[in-house]
């Protein structure tokens, strides 16, 4: 099990995207990188951020940063662990999560959701990663 | 009351906040009884596809006036529909 958001959670993550035909064929064109950010509250202290380059169906990077002004990547997505947890256990569709500001995004959401597929496919492969919360 | 179809064409560039105060508002202050039934985003064409009950046409315009859509989501076409569900045929 790997904490989420943790170096070895990510890694884990990048390897499951970079294995998944079905996110390479539905991301074959998106281009935008993102921070994917969980906020502090509970057992989590400080804001976690995560930061992952997606490119044309494959992750090029994905590693936790210390800082938000370590990157400037296009889109910025937090919320906290709880909602993440409904995203990754497929409780919460992320593009619903989206528009009702339970995610809350900085970018140009018609973008996002016109990806309507690799958003899908992406939390596909987040199930694939052996998860623990940090409310554990 | 009659239903109508809406089609907007959706633009890029909107930010969520936008997107969200101005559903908000179609959602909670349409006027004349005109009412925002559901949506669904179609991200092949572009398009928003949504489903209304109004007395007429201009209900709906007038309340997607209010609710500032235009520049975010202008209006392509509305067309009076006949509502059919599975429900009727079991």
């Amino acid at each position: 099990m790997y904490e989420l958001g943790s170096a070895e959670w990510l890694k884990a993550l990048k390897e499951s995207i970079n294995s998944s035909q079905a996110y390479a064929d539905a991301a074959r064109t998106w281009e935008g990188d993102f921070y994917f950010i969980i906020d502090p509250g509970g057992a989590i202290e400080k804001e976690i951020v995560m930061y992952m380059d997606l490119w044309h169906g494959a992750c090029r990077e994905a590693y936790p940063v210390a800082d938000r002004s370590e990157k400037t990547p296009v889109f910025v997505i937090n919320a906290p662990e709880s909602v993440w947890r409904k995203v990754i256990g497929k409780k919460l569709d992320p593009i619903q999560g989206l528009m009702t500001r339970q995610l809350k995004l900085k970018g140009d959401i018609v973008k996002i959701m016109k990806a309507v597929k690799a958003a899908k496919e992406l939390v596909e492969c987040t199930t694939r990663v052996p998860t623990k919360f940090h409310d554990e | 009351m009659d239903r109508f179809i809406v089609i907007h064409a959706v633009k890029s560039g909107a930010t969520q906040d936008e997107v969200w105060e101005s559903s908000h508002i179609a959602a909670t202050s349409a006027v004349r009884g005109a009412k925002w039934l559901r949506s669904y985003f179609l991200p092949e064409s572009d398009e928003l596809i949504c489903d209304w009950e109004a007395p007429d046409e201009a209900a709906i315009r007038e309340s997607l006036k209010l609710a500032e859509s235009e520049r975010l989501i202008p209006v392509k076409r509305i067309d009076l529909a006949v509502y059919v569900d599975p429900e009727f045929f079991k």
